[in-house]
């Protein structure tokens, strides 16, 4: 039933950002050549992507073998519905967060946009070269990659504090990815191959209980770019980065590695069976109800914009662990169907985040008073993207949050039931009091208002019209899925993936 | 082609007793040049032997010299690979050494008559000589006098006479760690001597051949013992390392990557003689092997991570490099002992680089204080690749050959000890450690080559080295990323020899 099809396509897919890196430094003097170079290579990657959907939907995988250095040390692409899914997602952002940049970097005139664009792209390439790793050498070497091609955006300020940043970014993640190598390794050393398969590659037979354990912790530990708590310190630190990097990397690619990661391990390596056999299923599900809850509250106490959403960002990642935790058909659905879903919906909050601190130069919640009546547009797809992170209708985080809600009841763990509700409900808690400042609180006289009028400001220079387009189309999407989840073929990759892992 | 090894073996000694009647009235390179010519010509040698040991054949040349001693020269899979790549090493750092060694003839005697510097110059080359001949002999011999032979011969000759003449410190200093050097080399030679005489009273044989006869003898874990502990003086094992910061730091830079080699090559040694024919009696000491090499891969990096003196810096990064090997062949496995080997050449690349490296950092900016030193990246773009490369290779990232040595030896480590929790635990924290390289080779790049410049002369800003002592080290860089990428040939010949058990 499943075929495999050798194809250049991942190839040429990768190829985009590799090439658009290339380029976006030889035209470095022409401002406006380097910026159509990251757009042409956004849209041209985002074309060979969804290409591919039609091919896989009909039950086939993409593959191509890139080299075999030595027994065990592969480098190969092989696209399935999972990867080709977070390929989607990553590829699409891509376009409108470019667009998004050349606003943001112009409006305040930054420095060093030519590393900016390049590291950009670089990290894209990496992202997506995880999305369609074949084995998990090749996923490690690309996860190193993306660590340090975003280490250049986070340190992009050059100064104390985003130095002091990015020395806790690389410790983290370096270390990570030390934990990571060893449990490759591990993983080669028991099963004989690192090639993900649908039903996972260890059995009971390849080793102990207690080193499959081991193994799992190792793949934990590995794993912090998902910023589970207590590993979570550097995702709030890196928000020093400027705010592109901070949505695309920090809400979408650079987690979401980290995520998908984890769903890899969890489904394509351990495999479901093995995982609730070894009671792995209950630990990693109570590891995210903790992040989930204790994230939610410390976002309470955050009075900077950015890093509540940081907060924000660690708890809904950990809905992606719990529902893969769930082991059920639903709750994995849910969990793979919350990786675009939550990324067009935080990219949304933090693209106006990053619009606000850009047109008003406010950075704290408090100062915020009245921006809704100044921002209208911006603060209305904000409210879209707070709403679908607290999993309401017409957004759509309710969609992921109903499958998560369908999966802890399958799973028959009806105490998790309680935590999702729980959790969300701590989203509306520190969500709508920003919507509330924004919209039903008097701004400030003075700067804000003049004689009783407020200023309108998002439309006052053309330049701004970059940012603000960019944010409304994602928070127009995130209703959208609401409504037609199979928008870019995401609902019905999803059941693929999830089909094929029940039924290998 | 005849006598192909002994040509290998022998040539390099011809040559020092040519170079050591060169005469000349001007100022001369003619040493270095005839140095270089000749391994030139064995490194064609050794691709030529490659060639057929490809093929499947083991060239063996016997020479008899006395009884129980004999020079019989033996390449296999396991030795062929080997040498080649110490003989490129050598051929590279003979090149880069024309322009060091003249810099370091004019730093320690001053503007001399140029018959003063022909004297040292020529001295140079022809103890430089003994390093190829040492390094083959140990490859090739397969009578174990006469690898003690050679590896005294690499003690006494180039190491001793080479540091007291060339080296950093003062004319006292110079000698007396000198002569610590010999003694330490010494010592562990005469334990090794005494393991074989003991092997030797129970077989009646110093051939290599032989010594599976031990198997099943009681004594055979003694004999092992005490080689070993000879054979860890050299690889400077905790607690035996103390000599290494002192004999790197001292030694004139452009050959300390050649003591790397020396001091690595001991892991052939017991790989040779003790775990080839006799791994089933020594077993019980691979944990014990694993374990030491651990806590030396731990300590020597927080060494490292403490030096400031570059030099020093990296005699402590080899403390902890060369147990990475020790810790693969202890595992006594195919796979542990491929990537023991394996590593070793990865090692031995990265060092020869990064000692190199330094040496260009010395000699430009005329200072050995890491802290002297910031900022040198727009002024010495090349050395900065250069420094960054050998990090790359020794941290064992992808693409370079480290990275391939490194998963090797812990695939190996995992499927040997995956089922022991001590074993598992050892070899966790072993895998973990290696990110200490990385922390401290980098750190050091950083400090070195980024931030604010800190140029000891300002009015004379440090320039990349002229191109004799660049060109040969891009060429090692190469052989690193090919053998990272391709590393088939060189496994497959190391698996045709160690692939049985």
């Amino acid at each position: 039933m499943t075929g495999t099809i050798v194809s250049l396509k991942p190839l040429l897919a990768l190829g985009c950002p590799l090439l658009g890196t290339g380029m976006i430094f030889i035209y470095r003097k022409q401002p406006n050549v380097r910026e159509g170079c990251t757009l042409a290579a956004a849209a041209l990657l985002f074309a060979i992507v969804i290409s591919m959907a039609p091919p896989i939907l009909a039950g086939k995988v993409i593959a191509f073998r890139l080299i075999t250095i030595c027994p065990g040390l592969e480098l190969g692409f092989r696209v399935d519905a999972f990867g080709l899914l977070f390929a989607i997602t990553s590829s699409f952002l891509w376009i409108l967060v470019s667009l998004y940049s050349i606003g943001y970097m112009r409006a305040l005139q930054e420095h060093a946009q030519t590393r900016y664009y390049c590291m950009f792209a670089l990290a894209i390439f990496s992202a997506v070269c995880i999305a369609m790793a074949e084995n998990l050498v090749t996923f490690y070497v690309f996860y190193e990659a993306l660590t340090l091609s975003t280490y250049w955006l986070v340190a992009h300020h050059e100064d104390e504090e985003a130095f002091a940043a990015t020395r806790k970014y690389l410790t983290y993640l370096l270390a990570s990815g030390w934990f990571l190598f060893a449990a490759v390794v591990l993983t080669y050393a028991l099963a004989g191959t690192t090639r993900f398969a649908d039903g996972g590659i260890l059995t009971t037979a390849s080793a102990s209980r207690w080193t499959l354990i081991v193994l799992f912790a190792l793949f934990a530990l590995g794993s912090m770019k998902a910023a589970w708590m207590p590993l979570h310190s550097w995702l709030p630190a890196a928000m020093v980065a400027p705010t592109p990097v901070s949505s695309l990397l920090h809400a979408v690619a650079v987690v979401k590695a980290g995520v998908f990661g984890f769903v890899r391990i969890v489904c394509h390596i351990f495999g479901v069976d093995l995982f609730s056999e070894l009671g792995l299923g209950l630990l990693l599900g109570w590891m995210a109800s903790f992040t989930m809850i204790v994230a939610s509250f410390m976002a309470i106490g955050q009075d900077n914009l950015k890093r509540r959403l940081a907060y924000s960002t660690i708890s809904q990642l950990s809905y992606i662990l719990f529902g893969v935790a769930l082991l059920s058909p639903f709750g994995i659905k849910g969990a793979m169907i919350h990786i675009p879903f939550h990324a067009f919906m935080k990219i949304t909050l933090f693209l106006c985040a990053g619009a606000i601190m850009v047109i008003t130069g406010k950075k704290a919640i408090s100062q915020m008073a009245g921006i809704g009546r100044q921002m209208p547009i911006t603060m209305a797809a904000f409210t879209v993207g707070a709403v679908g992170m607290c999993g309401a209708p017409p957004v759509a985080g309710f969609i992921s949050k109903w499958f998560l809600c369908l999966g802890s009841v399958q799973s028959g763990h009806l105490i998790f039931l309680g935590v999702i509700l729980v959790s969300s409900l701590l989203d509306v808690v520190y969500f709508f009091p920003i919507i509330k400042t924004a919209f039903f609180d008097a701004p400030q006289e003075g700067a804000d208002r003049r004689n009783g009028d407020v200023l309108r400001m998002e439309t006052r220079k053309p330049l701004y019209l970059f940012m603000i387009v960019p944010l409304a189309l994602t928070a127009l999407f995130s209703i959208v899925f609401c409504f037609f989840p199979g928008t870019f073929f995401i609902l019905d990759l999803v059941e693929m993936a999830v089909n094929n892992l029940f039924n290998p | 082609m005849p006598y192909l090894l002994l040509q290998i073996v022998g040539l390099p000694l011809v040559a020092a007793v040519v170079t050591g009647f060169t005469r000349n009235v001007r100022k001369s390179h003619l040493p270095g040049w005839i140095t270089i010519t000749t391994l030139v010509y064995t490194t064609l040698l050794l691709g030529f032997a490659g060639i057929r040991v490809c093929g499947g054949e083991v060239l063996l040349e016997q020479y008899f010299i006395g009884p129980e001693v004999s020079l019989n020269l033996l390449a296999d899979g396991l030795s062929l690979p080997m040498a080649l790549i110490i003989n490129l090493i050598c051929l590279a750092l003979a090149v880069y050494s024309l322009h060091y060694v003249e810099h370091r003839i004019e730093l320690i005697y001053g503007q001399c008559s140029p018959r003063v510097y022909n004297l040292y110059f020529r001295r140079f080359f022809l103890l430089y000589l003994f390093f190829p001949t040492g390094f083959m002999g140990v490859a090739f011999a397969t009578n174990l006098l006469s690898v003690y032979f050679f590896m005294e011969l690499l003690t006494i000759i180039p190491l001793y006479f080479i540091m007291a003449q060339f080296g950093y410190s003062d004319y006292i200093t110079r000698y007396k760690v000198a002569l610590m050097c010999l003694f330490w080399g010494v010592a562990g030679a005469t334990f090794f001597l005494i393991g074989i005489i003991m092997g030797y009273v129970q077989i009646g044989s110093f051939e290599i051949a032989e010594l599976p006869r031990l198997a099943g003898n009681p004594m055979t874990i003694w004999i092992a013992i005490v080689i070993l502990l000879g054979l860890a003086t050299k690889l400077a094992i905790i607690p035996l390392h103390v000599w290494m910061p002192w004999v790197h730091a001292e030694h004139p830079t452009c050959i300390a990557g050649l003591l790397a080699v020396y001091a690595n090559i001991a892991v052939y040694v017991a790989v040779r003689i003790l775990i080839l024919p006799l791994r089933n009696d020594i077993y019980p000491l691979a944990l014990p092997m694993m374990t030491f090499a651990m806590v030396t891969m731990v300590y020597g990096a927080l060494l490292t991570l403490a030096q400031s003196d570059i030099k020093r810096f990296c005699a402590c990064s080899t403390i902890s490099q060369i147990s990475y090997s020790v810790f693969g062949i202890g595992i006594m496995t195919a796979w542990g002992v491929k990537g023991g080997i394996f590593y070793f050449l990865s090692h031995i690349i990265g060092k020869a680089l990064l000692f190199s490296t330094a040496g260009i950092l010395v000699y430009t900016v005329e200072t050995r204080e890491i802290n002297k030193m910031g900022g040198l990246w727009s002024s010495m773009p090349l050395t900065a690749i250069l420094w960054f490369s050998a990090a790359l290779i020794l941290s064992a990232l992808p693409p370079t050959s480290g990275f391939v040595g490194k998963w090797i030896i812990f695939v190996g480590a995992f499927k040997a000890f995956h089922s022991t929790p001590t074993g598992l635990v050892i070899v966790i924290f072993a895998v973990l450690s290696t990110i200490l390289t990385l922390v401290y080779t980098f750190l050091a790049g950083i400090r070195i080559f980024f931030g604010p410049q800190k140029p000891p002369r300002p009015d004379h800003p440090p320039t990349d080295p002229p191109l004799t002592m660049s060109l040969p080290l891009l060429a090692l860089v190469c052989v690193a990323l090919g053998l990272g990428l391709y590393p088939e040939p060189i496994l497959d010949l190391l698996g045709s020899v160690i692939g049985f058990f």
